[in-house]
């Protein structure tokens, strides 16, 4: 940068302006900036002013940065200096739109000005304008061919596209120009990224002769073989592709991609040989859980029996605690699980009288073996929900030996499938205080604590592990721990405090937020670095981040919370509408008054939080360079009250629908967002996807009729809406009779009991009349085989939907739940919430 | 149980993995500084769900006048997956990995003073050696243990691997491997003539016509 209206001593000035900010010398910077501003013929100077700007929003005086950068633009618009800065300035705020606007103005003052194209490049990626992207590259790359940044940020931007071919020819060009040189670790990676593109691209010959052609030049030994015997298999040159995955399989065994793709290349599509393949690469390491695991997989009968019998006894003996969840897989296959459990149940017999394995075995067994078999067999029964038995065996294993921790955890786990969460707690707990050092013990016991409800406490056990002097809660937020949100979100959701719903999935939300954000440095970064492939990794990972569990949970609790404001706007602080406190229960209310109480406490701990965050705040402002403040906290208490709840809902929902439309859940929510928005080709699509990710979702039955119902009363009855809805509907329901529909559907899916419920619901749509006999027939519905979840399911539902039971009705239902449930606190009859809550 | 080098994509998830088992938690960016500057040292052990249930994230320590060596940033196995074997077989591969692509000498890490089981698990499993104290290493004023395991053993095994690789791929890739002989012996082949044609269409074909491919010739600042 160059000013060059000044004269010789303001312009020494300004290049020292310039100096200091590159050297993140502030104060100096500014100083400087006030002498030029101080002499009066200057002190409207455009460049100086921005420059002033800049400097200032760096020591975190935003207002006054923004005030003096737009001075400056008015007073000089011709300046690239002016618009450059103005465009850092809005990147320091993330208004990355705005930013490339301004870029793109300076650049209409000095086309060729490298660094300014650099930064809008980086904008560009950042935000996946590509074809804008592939643009600037091309312009860096005529301004700079001698520089290898240019070469290879032109080749991501075609590879970005799609351009495949143009990539593979730039960095052909390229490469050429390296050849000869000493192989190194940036140019192994650049042949290997060069290969990559060529497998995307389909041409796969190319990247085998490529891949051959340099084998000398490339360290990535694991890379290239992986990619060889890949390529080798889809060029159907088995034998080689054999070959290769035997060597990779030399050196990890424990890879069962490697197995899979070693036993295909020798196209046995019977398990007989299969196995026999897979048996041969076990005898060559004969310690590896992998090779083992495959033939279990592909055994059957007796040669299961045989070699299962044989794992079960060697580690069993060996005490190894994943065992059951490492067979755990095989168990949907019956015969298998029968097979174990056959032979479990014989080892523990003969463990008791001969303490041998089988009354035919040599030696004696040590007494861990007998432990280690009846917490086996506890967890067999737990896979069965057998929870009698599963608690006697796992009380055995505990008399057996009381310092084990690992039975604590298998009795912790049988409660929490009965659906006693109090008690579960109770065992996880005893666990976690064997070994408190444990991170793992004590994440599972705050989790369970959560479950239960259980807030202070879990939050207590987590400070043990999160640093002193900052309460547990914000440390693990500052280390971006999402499961303790979700699991809070999802309790505080049981408890109707939507406020803090809000709260955690927010902050769950402004997590990916930061996790998009990161990725700006490694754009420069891995170009530098040339670890290209794992770069684009990163753009294809950021681009779908949202996908991740743990997003998806988090908008599950938002949209559903949403849809609740929707529904039942709030009236006052507490997220209760007035006129509802007249229709509770004594219950109920005294629910109310204690969560009035925890809403009062947890107001203050936001009040701390909030001060707590403005310190953070405060001391961001000392951090340079880009001059970031840390945003406003997220309040939940002021995100409850919005005036458009299913338009906040679609920050969630948005991302559902775009990564997650394998879930039937996001169709499910995206049905109720669109219904209450009168959204009708919407509702159509909603409906369309969730038959076709999962046709037995049980709320399809309402939402269709509801569709159904919407089309009759409110439907377009003209214009090409009307045309699309009606071809649509068409597909969706042929005979245009919602009735018909939920009979058919009723025969296909009424014996499953939350199908069952849903369809009732469906009928109580169409028909209210018939609300009472709908209800009566869940009544009636008998439960056996039902699970425990879709017990929980109905009897949460109950109420909400559009059935209108009776106190009297709803306790009918859960004492059926009991009896089939006797554990499961949700059916506990009477029984007073406090008391379980507080064991 | 199955055993590979970590992708980008799993980063996130060993971040959880970490804020289950450890007390040193790293954000986000962390871990993709890891991912973006060492992709191929990073393991994770997944179980049937694609769920870890362990990972090792490794570094190279690179200081130009330091002897090149590997580092530890963390290594973690889920307490209900122990007795596997699993940070053994983590370890092996990431030290494997840090020879071949970035010729470590040796593997260094770091380990608190108070935590016997890890220390033992280091010392007579891994065998490392403790080589330094490292006084209040930790945030909350604890000492560490710098200890280092020597990968010099692995270094001829890696040499050994790539002769063995030079004779894969012989039935279908005869032909690129006699190319490459022919390369060896003439200095040039026809695929090189072949290849300079193409070159002069490519440059036309993506209008780079105004630059000069030789000015490439001393590329790449730093090197």
């Amino acid at each position: 940068m160059m000013a060059k209206d000044l004269p010789p001593r303001e312009n020494t000035l300004f290049k020292r302006i310039l100096k200091c900010y590159e050297n993140k010398q502030y104060k100096s910077g500014l100083k400087h900036a006030r002498q030029i501003l101080s002499n009066s013929k200057y002190q409207e100077h455009g460049e100086t002013l921005a420059m002033m700007g800049l400097t200032l929003n760096c020591l975190g005086r935003k207002e006054e940065a923004y005030d003096n950068v737009k001075r400056g633009l008015r007073n000089n618009l011709r300046s690239h200096v002016c618009w450059h800065v103005f465009g850092l300035l809005q990147r320091s705020d993330k208004k990355y739109e705005e930013a490339i606007k301004c870029y793109r103005n300076a650049l209409k003052w000095d086309k060729d000005n490298l660094q300014i194209l650099r930064d809008l490049s980086l904008l560009q990626i950042q935000t996946r304008d590509l074809d804008g992207y592939k643009m600037t590259r091309h312009q860096l790359l005529m301004l700079r061919a001698n520089q290898r940044a240019g070469w290879v940020g032109y080749a991501i931007a075609l590879h970005t596209l799609g351009e495949y071919e143009n990539a593979l020819n730039v960095l052909q060009t390229f490469r050429k120009t390296q050849e000869g040189k000493p192989a190194d670790y940036e140019f192994s990676e650049l042949l290997l990224y060069e290969a990559s593109i060529m497998v995307e691209a389909g041409k796969f010959k190319e990247a085998l002769t490529h891949i051959y052609s340099h084998r000398d030049s490339i360290l990535d030994i694991q890379s290239w073989l992986e990619m060889a015997g890949e390529l080798h298999a889809r060029l159907g040159e088995h034998e080689d592709s054999a070959e290769v995955f035997e060597e990779l399989y030399q050196r990890n065994p424990e890879n069962a991609t490697y197995i899979e793709s070693y036993v295909r290349a020798h196209g046995h599509y019977n398990d007989e040989d299969s196995l026999q393949l897979c048996q041969k690469l076990h005898k060559q390491h004969p310690r590896a859980e992998a090779p083992f695991n495959y033939a279990l997989k592909l055994s059957t009968g007796s040669t299961f029996r045989t070699l299962v019998d044989g794992y079960l006894q060697r580690q069993l003996r060996k005490g190894v605690p994943p065992l059951f969840n490492i067979l755990k897989h095989l168990f949907q296959d019956k015969n298998k699980f029968e097979t174990i459990k056959e032979l479990i149940h014989g080892y523990y017999t003969s463990l008791e009288e001969h303490k041998k394995f089988t009354p035919e075995s040599e030696d004696e067994e040590f007494p861990t073996s007998y432990l280690h078999v009846m917490i086996f067999l506890a967890q067999l029964y737990d896979y069965e929900r057998d929870t009698t038995k599963a608690l006697y065996y796992i009380d055995r294993a505990m008399q057996h030996t009381p310092t084990y921790i690992d039975p604590y955890m298998v009795k912790s786990k049988i409660y929490k499938h009965a659906g006693d969460m109090t008690e579960a707690v109770h065992w996880v707990d005893e666990a976690r205080t064997m070994d408190l050092a444990d991170r793992y013990l004590n994440c599972k016991a705050a989790k369970y604590m959560l479950r239960a409800g259980m807030i202070d406490k879990a939050e207590e056990a987590c400070a043990l592990f999160t640093r002193e002097g900052q309460p547990a809660v914000d440390n693990l937020n500052e280390m971006q721990c999402m499961w303790f949100l979700t699991e809070s979100a999802r309790i505080y959701f049981k408890n109707q405090d939507w406020a803090n719903v809000l709260q955690k999935c927010h902050e769950v939300e402004k997590h990916f937020v930061d996790i998009v954000e990161d990725q700006f440095d490694f754009h420069p970064y891995s170009m530098r670095k040339m670890t290209l492939r794992a770069y684009i990794g990163l753009l294809r990972l950021e681009d779908s981040i949202r996908g991740h569990q743990f997003f998806n949970k988090a908008a599950d609790y938002a949209i559903r919370t949403y849809l609740h404001l929707y529904d039942k706007p709030m009236s006052d602080s507490n997220g209760l509408g007035n006129g509802e406190i007249d229709d509770m229960t004594e219950k109920e209310k005294k629910k109310l008054e204690s969560k009035k109480k925890r809403a009062a406490k947890k107001k203050q701990q936001q009040k701390n939080e909030a001060n707590v965050n403005s310190n953070a705040a405060n001391k961001d402002k000392k951090q340079p360079p880009d001059g970031e403040v840390a945003p406003p906290p997220i309040v939940g208490n002021e995100l409850v009250k919005t005036e458009a709840p299913l338009d906040d809902a679609m920050k969630f929902l948005d991302p559902l629908r775009a990564l997650s439309p394998q879930c039937p859940n996001t169709h499910k929510l995206a049905f109720q967002v669109f219904h209450r928005q009168g959204k009708l080709l919407l509702m159509i699509q909603s409906v369309k996807r969730a038959l076709k990710t999962n046709a037995r979702t049980p709320e399809i039955a309402l939402h269709m009729t509801q569709l159904a119902q919407y089309v009759k009363t409110k439907g377009t009855s003209s214009g090409i809406i009307a045309e699309i809805v009606k071809t649509e509907m068409g597909e969706l329901l042929p005979q245009n009779d919602i009735r018909e529909w939920l009979n058919v559907r009723e025969s296909l899916t009424g014996t499953n009991l939350k199908n069952f419920f849903m369809l009732r619901c469906a009928h109580a749509h169409l028909t209210p009349e018939s609300t009472a006999q709908q209800l009566q027939s869940v009544l009636d519905f008998p439960l056996k085989g039902s699970t425990l979840e879709s017990c929980e399911y109905v009897l949460d539902h109950l109420n909400s939907e559009m059935l209108n039971p009776t106190p009297e009705d709803i306790a009918t239902f859960s004492s059926s739940c009991h009896a089939l449930f006797p554990l499961a606190t949700a059916f506990r009859p009477s029984k007073p919430e406090e008391e379980s809550v507080q064991r | 149980m199955h055993i590979r080098c970590a992708t980008t994509s799993d980063l996130m998830n060993m971040q959880h993995c970490n804020l289950l088992c450890l007390p040193e938690n790293y954000q986000m960016k962390y871990y993709f500084y890891h991912g973006l500057s060492w992709p191929q040292l990073s393991y994770v052990a997944v179980d049937e769900n694609n769920k870890i249930c362990g990972y090792v994230l490794a570094k190279m320590e690179e200081e130009p006048d330091d002897i090149p060596h590997g580092h530890i940033t963390s290594l973690a196995v889920k307490r209900s997956n122990r007795r596997l074997g699993l940070a053994k077989k983590l370890m092996d591969q990431a030290s494997r990995a840090m020879v071949e692509n970035f010729g470590a000498k040796y593997v260094s890490l770091h380990v608190r003073k108070s935590n016997r089981a890890a220390l033992a698990l280091y010392k007579c499993v891994l065998k490392f050696e403790v080589d330094d104290i490292e006084p209040k290493y930790y945030a909350d004023g604890e000492d560490a243990y710098a200890m280092k395991k020597d990968l010099g053993n692995l270094l001829e095994q890696v040499e050994k691997t790539r002769e063995q690789l030079k004779c894969l791929g012989k039935r279908s890739h005869k032909n690129a491997l006699e190319q490459r002989s022919a390369i060896k012996e003439n200095g040039k082949s026809h695929h090189d003539e072949n290849e300079e044609e193409e070159f002069e269409k490519k440059i036309g074909e993506l209008n780079l016509s105004n630059v000069d491919p030789n000015i490439c010739d001393n590329l790449c600042p730093g090197k």
